[in-house]
């Protein structure tokens, strides 16, 4: 068994383990004054009713499961929503929080594990009926949900939430827009804010009654449960729609509703009272809390303190701690016992620019491969516990069917100068050109990284390094965070001027499935000229074949060996040098209540969680 | 004197649009003349699914695909006049003056001033209180006892208050009173209306931090101010005159030295109040300057723009009350 494949089947058999020892001896889950379950416990989503405890406690299990309403729990976050409103955001923290004031069709199930990269009904009733050889999927939505003004759900909102989310970005830009892919439209609808016609919408999304939605897909996606997970598709009636401002007036259908949101501010919530619990047989909306504070745009060097001076209950942030805080948690047996190290579902990786000359030849690219350096990497991202585990695949092992593989292993992933002159020479061939008569490349090329974080300026002075003793002098540009897409490392005219052959990035999946991680960064269809996420540049048709592949195949187990194929063939082609699978360090309060690390939103499950 | 007054707030208003004209031209044209596109301006506010309908439709609601004099010429307007956008589902109306909404939340620049505004006039005015206090009375009494110990130790602080800037001092103090007394709370801003109380308490810290080194400014200042003062033949006759020390110090003497302070209290007031950035990071406190910080980080131009103008409209008045003050504070200085 390969390391991977046991730290997965360590973590599953530890949940498995933790769980039965729990059930088997309560007695010793109430010792621990810190995590006894603070309430009555019932039924809770995961089944579970006993209480985890100890250090990755809430990866394997719910730390302090309770169904009891607590006081008010404030927490604190980085930065700001990019939009509260479900069908106008992107943010992770956004996604991980939605779940307290709006209802999607599907959600992510609240257990710990790879059982939490499943989805569930939420105001759905079951997951889709699939028809017409996966081409129709129909759902039916829960009878009785009521929006926080008292107005009944029905599904022709959720069609008009998804129109306005997916057909209306003309207004409501930061969101995905995966259906207008899939979904089959004849009409060409131009979305509801150019189209005001209340009776024209997507043909392909019809609501026959109040309770049914049917979607015709153009082609067979066998993931469109998870599109329903989506917050997009929470409910929204036409008739309270306000475009880009709905978000001050948002209808909630959670079990809280949003009081008031000032930008960079705080958002409070308060309990909706047009909540019905009976709505909600699977207990995914709770009240755990009498009031949500969420302060935003709180200085990162203070959150951890005000973690650790019980002024904040959780960060919403979801990056773990500072390196000063993770000295500190791991040198107190006390607050690790409070702390997770859990996957982040993302994955830290180069790009290698396959469209700029000499790195369009395969060898080239691989003696990057080959001489990169992962051991120092990972240590200066924070060693395995706050930084993560070596990567050497393009997905994360925490996507469900993934693979261990190393094609470019090299002993305890130093790197192989040998092997990489051996690629280079290769190289040198094809490409004289290119090369000086001493094997070494006439171009300085540049590396392109983030502004925000000062490791990832020393990996890349390591690949630097790495790559200066094989003969390619490169230069490091640090470029502004929220431009870097669009203007620098993802803007093919920035990148061909300043001759970028390598950029980082750190790619997190929308959800967790082969498509949900790996499509966004490394299909052909998915390049643009500026604002581009495909690093690598390459058109890769054997890439493209395997999404075509994989998304008409409709038994599981079949679709993910798809995607490992894929997985299989961008590493083949040298389009991305893995560097770790994103590990964080995170802190949970003994105030908190009801956790659990969601592997499916790489953080928390913000909604199920309550304070004591 | 009303003539004056006007003239003054006339030449301010041209000021002011030179200023917005400045403004515009750095953020907006500098970025076209770098290689900017309107279609990258706009991606940079599209999430990461890089729509081109969105891109498209960022650039037409934001106004992007109009030429630069258009945009600056409908801003303008709607600083005097107010102007029409639309949210998608309908028009809204922005009042003047507005200064047009933020591209990052969908606010208007306005609403969003008018919530932040609080929050450093806040920030300033109570500083502003403790560091002219605090600075005068230092600067007095080093200056009657000069040469004395309480003169060095007055001059030593003010030379450590000049040298340690707010983001040293600041964490310093929320690690000590904060942090390890618990006396104050560390950060964060209640507004005044809602319990003045905690809005004092929360703001006692960064009063402190941005106070200190602008009491040791003004310290030095009133020393010497006073010590040149002291020496001047009006107090000799002052004292010759049999009037009262007390009268001398603080009718004659002070009156005379104060009149470089309240040239320099009105700047620094203005640029206080034009957003005390450095305290409203330490103590994240969400006023103007933090706001305008990260709105250039952002390029959220209608806010930055709508923060420059706003700021130096505070400079202009302050340099006004100023220049009135000169009046009350110097019978000398007759304004015409």
């Amino acid at each position: 068994m390969n390391r991977h494949s046991k730290l997965l089947g360590g973590v599953a058999l530890a949940a498995s383990v933790a769980l039965a020892a729990s059930a088997c001896s309560s007695s010793k889950s109430k010792s621990s004054p810190s995590t006894k379950p603070t309430g009555n416990v019932t039924t809770l989503p995961s089944g579970a009713n006993s209480s985890a405890e100890g250090f990755n406690a809430a990866v394997n299990g719910f730390v302090r499961p309770t169904d009891k309403q607590g006081g008010t729990m404030t927490l604190v976050n980085r930065s700001d929503w990019d939009s509260p409103d479900t069908g106008n955001q992107y943010d992770a923290f956004a996604w991980a929080f939605d779940g307290n004031y709006a209802r999607s069709m599907m959600a992510y199930a609240q257990k710990p594990g790879v059982e939490g990269t499943k989805v569930v009904p939420d105001l759905a009733q079951a997951a889709g009926v699939v028809s017409d050889g996966g081409l129709t999927w129909t759902y039916k939505i829960k009878t009785g949900v009521k929006y926080s003004d008292g107005t009944v759900v029905k599904a022709a909102d959720v069609k008009y939430a998804i129109e306005r989310s997916n057909w209306g970005q003309d207004v409501l830009q930061n969101g995905p827009n995966y259906f207008t892919n899939f979904v089959k439209d004849d009409t060409k609808y131009q979305g509801p804010y150019k189209d005001t016609n209340p009776a024209d919408g997507v043909s392909g999304i019809q609501t026959p009654d109040d309770s049914t939605i049917v979607f015709h897909l153009k082609q067979p996606f066998a993931d469109f449960d998870y599109l329903m997970a989506i917050p997009g598709s929470a409910p929204v009636p036409r008739s309270a729609d306000k475009g880009a401002d709905y978000f001050k007036s948002y209808l909630a259908t959670g079990q809280y509703k949003i009081d008031s949101y000032k930008p960079g501010v705080e958002m409070d919530l308060s309990p909706n009272p047009s909540f019905d619990p009976s709505t909600d047989p699977d207990k995914l909306h709770v009240l755990r809390a009498s009031k949500i504070v969420v302060k935003v745009k709180q200085d990162k060097s203070t959150i951890d303190d005000q973690l650790f001076n019980g002024s904040a209950d959780g960060d919403l942030t979801g990056v773990g701690v500072q390196a000063a805080g993770q000295a500190k948690v791991m040198g107190d047996p006390k607050l690790k016992a409070d702390a997770d190290s859990a996957y982040a579902n993302s994955e830290s990786y180069f790009a290698i620019n396959g469209t700029m000359k000499p790195f369009d030849n395969l060898d080239c690219r691989q003696a990057v491969e080959w001489i990169t350096d992962k051991n120092t990497m990972q240590t200066q991202l924070g060693g395995p516990i706050a930084g993560g585990d070596i990567a050497t695949t393009a997905q994360p092992p925490t996507v469900p069917g993934w693979v261990k593989e190393d094609q470019y292993a090299t002993t305890d992933h130093k790197g192989d100068a040998t092997k990489a002159k051996a690629s280079l020479a290769k190289c040198q061939s094809a490409e004289p050109d290119q090369f000086n008569a001493d094997g070494t490349l006439k171009t300085t090329y540049e590396i392109t990284i983030r502004d925000n974080a000062d490791r990832e300026e020393k990996i890349a002075e390591t690949l630097q390094n790495n790559l200066k003793s094989i003969g390619i002098q490169t230069t490091i540009d640090a470029k502004p965070f929220n431009k870097y897409n669009a203007d620098f490392a993802g803007n093919r005219q920035y990148s061909q001027a300043h001759k970028v052959a390598i950029s980082f990035s750190k790619w997190g999946w929308d959800f967790p499935t082969g498509y949900g991680y790996m499509y966004g960064i490394f299909a052909g269809s998915a390049i643009h000229e500026s604002g581009n996420y495909v690093l690598s540049w390459m058109d890769d048709k054997a890439v493209d074949q395997g999404f075509e592949t994989a998304l008409a195949e409709t038994d599981k187990t079949k679709r993910d060996a798809d995607y490992a194929a894929i997985d299989h063939q961008i590493m083949s082609d040298a389009l991305i040098v893995p560097i770790v699978y994103n590990k964080e360090l995170v802190y949970r309060p003994e105030t908190l209540t009801n956790v659990v690390f969601s592997q499916a939103l790489g953080m928390y499950y913000f909604s199920a969680m309550g304070v004591k | 004197m009303i003539n004056y007054i006007v003239r003054r707030l006339l030449a301010g208003v041209v000021l002011l649009f030179v200023i917005s004209l400045i403004t515009f031209f750095i953020f907006f044209v500098i970025p076209r003349l770098g290689g900017q596109t309107p279609e990258s301006l706009a991606s940079s506010f599209v999430g990461k699914t890089q729509d081109p309908k969105a891109i498209e439709g960022v650039m037409h609601r934001f106004g992007f695909d109009q030429s630069i004099w258009v945009q600056y010429g409908r801003y303008i307007k709607g600083v005097f006049f107010g102007y029409d956008f639309s949210n998608g589902a309908e028009q809204v109306h922005c009042f003047a003056p507005c200064l047009g909404f933020s591209y990052k939340n969908d606010i208007l620049v306005s609403h969003s001033i008018s919530e932040w505004l609080p929050v450093t006039l806040s920030i300033a005015l109570g500083a502003s209180v403790v560091w002219l206090l605090f600075g005068v009375t230092v600067g007095v009494i080093s200056a009657l006892r000069r040469g004395t110990w309480v003169d060095r130790a007055g001059m030593l602080t003010a030379l450590m208050g000049v040298s340690l800037p707010v983001y040293f001092i600041g964490p310093l103090l929320m690690i000590v009173f904060a942090n390890n007394w618990h006396l104050l709370p560390d950060s964060g801003y209640v507004p005044l209306t809602t319990d003045p109380y905690q809005w004092f308490m929360h703001l006692v810290l960064p009063w402190a931090a941005t106070a200190f080194g602008l009491a040791a400014l003004y310290a030095r200042l009133t020393r010497v101010g006073m010590l040149d003062t002291l020496n001047e033949d009006f107090i000799r006759t002052a004292r010759a005159k049999g009037l009262p020390e007390r009268t001398v110090i603080f009718k004659h003497a002070l009156r005379a030295a104060l009149t470089p302070i309240v040239t320099i209290f009105g700047m620094d007031l203005g640029f206080a109040l034009g957003g005390v950035v450095l305290t409203e990071y330490v103590f994240n406190l969400p006023g103007i300057g933090r706001e305008a910080v990260d709105a250039v980080n952002q390029s959220d131009l209608p806010v930055v723009m709508g923060v420059t103008i706003v700021a130096a409209a505070f400079i202009v008045l302050a340099n006004l009350v100023v220049d009135l003050l000169y009046g009350v504070v110097d019978p000398r200085v007759r304004l015409s």
